[in-house]
């Protein structure tokens, strides 16, 4: 019988267990910071309706994620994860799990959330910007990407994870704006929830980060934009130069449409066709256009010259 | 049915297996060969290996398209020799397996791909057989409809930790009847936690033709988990690797790899490592960018280390990161209260690196009397001993925590 207790005692209390193996100095090589650990405490809400489970808390700092999402850490990894804290919940019929990713800036947040998010599914008006889809709630907000999954008992309903969600976004704060950086997408024929940031290699390729990418429907066909910052007008104007050397020599390149003056048009087999010119800081491509694209081209391009569009990623 | 784009449709597929196998350029060999990379005279020949009892062999290195975004990287991959390519319904909210396909269907090459993709079913073991059967069911469905494909050439139960979840009569069902409809040719479960028992479990009976692991360096003791590897393999289950950097790619976890040693050196080296188990049939690296693909059609052509590399994995920093117990026993006979150091290691490795407590109890209990937490002094002789420059006073102390529980 005390051997019944010991191991139910061990399983009970094993969460608590190993995240005290970071105090032990144990897997992860660098300790999550204290005002990192509290301000990511402060976040977990309190619920009438979902009780916390007891010792079910633990955090994980980006040198050990893997251990908790396993695969999954590097996409968190390469959009600079700071810190992440898990909690559980339960109701009377269903269990919840939350975790709330510390991404160190809001378009960091965005760019992980985008990252994980389809058009396709039925977005919310919470935080910044939500969806639900089957028993997951997920949105972002500030410098923070949280993540509701529930798992209802047998015939039961999926639980309202809005409630959870909506009291974790009041302690996050009131700010709920989108990322400034995104304003340097033009707004007409924009595809809506296909805007995604691609902190590190956008398209495979190194030399184009950081950059926003989005899809248009031009002419019924979807386009694909990308907006790559470089950090002056010599280094865009270099990423030009990268690329026309990169499609000389995987396929073919030439110069571009008269309406994106020193722009060049490419092709391969990789990226398929392409037009792509630089415009102050920025290197832009425009991956499979049409044919007459040149007025979405033009948009584009008069769009970078505007003094109000949002530099700063 | 008629075929279209070069498809093979659900009815070819399931009458003409030979056909399927011959065309793929990938019939079983019966053992390892090399395959020249179809679309390049000039491309290296890829090393293959057989997968189980698939009757299909594949290039020792596969494709991860979990984080890859850029529809070209698989193009590459393809026109680079690649012919497996892992995905699942969660990656990237769906949009992988929608990419993936829509490249196969461009390439026009969908009889000589190998597709993998998964179904995530919660609660598998605990609820009734008919719902989880249904949501394994659903889930296909919806993978097809996302990959417009009829079928799939290898389909896995995700995230396993458990036997339960082996076990599960709805999941076995749905595989049964998936294979019989021709929606799937193989079925897998893929296995992150627990993963002898779940290997073991899965050898010992089901539908299972594949398994998906989590394997590498780090994993260089664990012998449980090698040998459920060749019971999986000596049942015809084939064996796919995944998490073969190790989180080498995690630039935090680079700092405790090795700073200064070159990003493809460290790469190569650790895929290397897990490729040279002759079990492993195929691994899956994780591609985001055009250079992982040449780095890792490198490894396929050639298992045998650089210098670089085996100094890499040689070096004291490495391994001291690692802090691998060998089981030599050493440090018992520097230890002045002959504590039986190497059981509790293995205890340490099951409770903090593997995360199976049970085990770990199991293990701590095999401990003779006299030899155990309760005599060690905690006068750290035994790390100061250690060849392998395990910190063992360290990761007994962390064992005490869980001896005092």
């Amino acid at each position: 019988m005390p051997e019944v207790f010991l191991s139910l005692l061990m399983i009970t209390l094993a969460p608590a267990f190993l995240h005290a193996q970071n105090s032990a100095g144990e897997p992860s090589p660098v300790p999550i910071p204290a005002d990192v650990q509290a301000r990511l405490a402060g976040l977990l809400p309190e619920s009438a309706e979902a009780g916390a489970k007891p010792a079910s808390e633990r955090q994980f700092y980006s040198s050990d994620l893997y251990r908790y999402i396993d695969g999954a850490a590097d996409a968190f990894l390469g959009f600079d994860l700071v810190a992440m804290i898990h909690q559980e919940y339960e109701t009377k019929d269903a269990d919840i799990t939350l975790d709330i990713y510390d991404m160190g800036k809001p378009l960091n947040a965005f760019g992980i959330y985008a990252a994980e998010r389809s058009p396709s599914y039925h977005f919310l008006s919470l935080g910044a910007e939500g969806y639900v889809s089957d028993f997951i709630l997920n949105f972002f907000q500030g410098q923070y990407y949280a993540k509701l999954s529930a798992f209802s008992n047998a015939g039961k309903p999926a639980p309202d994870l809005v409630p959870l969600a909506q009291a974790i976004s009041a302690k996050i704060g009131t700010e709920k704006s989108m990322p400034a950086a995104l304003s340097i997408l033009p707004k007409e024929h924009l595809v809506a929830h296909s805007e995604k940031f691609a902190n590190k290699s956008p398209l495979g390729h190194d030399f184009l980060s950081p950059a926003i990418e989005a899809t248009y429907l031009i002419e019924g066909k979807p386009v694909v934009l990308l907006i790559s910052k470089a950090s002056d007008a010599a280094g865009a104007a270099g990423r030009v130069h990268q690329l026309r050397d990169y499609f000389s020599k995987s396929g073919k390149a030439g110069p571009g449409p008269d309406v994106v003056p020193g722009g060049f048009r490419g092709s391969n087999k990789y990226e398929g066709e392409v037009v792509f010119f630089s415009s102050g800081d920025y290197t832009v491509l425009c991956v499979n256009p049409p044919p007459q694209s040149d007025p979405f081209l033009k948009e584009v391009w008069d769009h970078l010259a505007n003094p109000q569009v949002n530099s700063s990623f | 049915m008629s075929s279209r784009d070069g498809d093979f449709t659900r009815r070819e597929f399931m009458t003409k297996p030979l056909t399927y196998l011959a065309s793929a350029s990938l019939l079983g060999l019966g053992g390892e060969g090399m395959l020249m990379a179809m679309d390049s005279a000039s491309a290296p020949k890829l090393i293959v290996r057989p997968l189980g009892k698939t009757g299909i062999s594949l290039p020792i290195v596969s494709m991860g398209v979990m984080n890859a975004e850029a529809p070209g990287l698989i193009v590459r991959a393809w026109e680079a020799g690649i012919r497996y390519f892992d995905t699942a319904p969660i990656y990237l909210g769906g949009r992988s397996e929608e990419m993936i396909g829509q490249v196969i269907r461009q390439l026009g090459v969908r009889d000589k791909a190998v597709i993998s993709t998964k179904a995530t079913v919660r609660g598998t073991g605990r609820r009734e057989p008919a719902e989880t059967k249904a949501d394994t069911l659903a889930s296909l469905d919806a993978s097809l409809v996302r990959l417009q494909m009829d079928h799939v050439e290898v389909f896995l139960l995700h995230e396993v930790n458990s036997t339960r979840s082996v076990a599960d009569a709805g999941i076995q069902e749905a595989m049964t009847q998936l294979k019989k409809e021709g929606k799937i040719r193989w079925a897998g479960v893929s296995t992150h936690q627990n993963q002898a028992d779940v290997l073991n479990a899965a050898a010992s009976g089901g539908p299972w033709d594949v398994v998906l692991v989590g394997f590498n360096y780090t994993m260089s003791d664990n012998q449980a988990m090698i040998d459920a590897m060749k019971v999986c393999v000596s049942k015809g289950i084939g064996i796919v690797a995944m998490k073969t950097q190790a989180g080498g790619s995690n630039p935090s976890r680079k700092e405790v790899l090795g700073n200064g040693v070159a990003e493809s050196v460290r790469q190569s080296a650790v895929l290397k490592w897990v490729l040279q188990h002759p079990f492993v049939t195929t691994a899956i690296p994780g591609v985001t960018k055009f250079e992982h693909i040449d780095e890792d059609i490198a490894v396929a052509s050639n298992l045998a280390f650089t210098d670089d590399e085996r100094s890499f994995l040689s070096s004291n920093a490495i391994k001291a990161s690692l802090e691998f117990c060998q089981q030599c026993g050493q440090c018992v006979v520097s230890c002045p209260s002959r504590v039986d150091i190497p059981t509790l290691m293995r205890s340490h490795m099951y409770a903090f690196q593997y995360q199976n407590l049970e085990h770990a109890r199991f293990t701590l209990a095999e401990v003779p009397k006299g030899a155990g937490l309760d005599v060690c002094k905690s006068c750290t002789t035994c790390s100061a001993n250690c060849s392998h420059t395990v910190n063992i006073a360290r990761k007994i102390e962390a064992l005490r925590t869980l001896h005092w529980v």
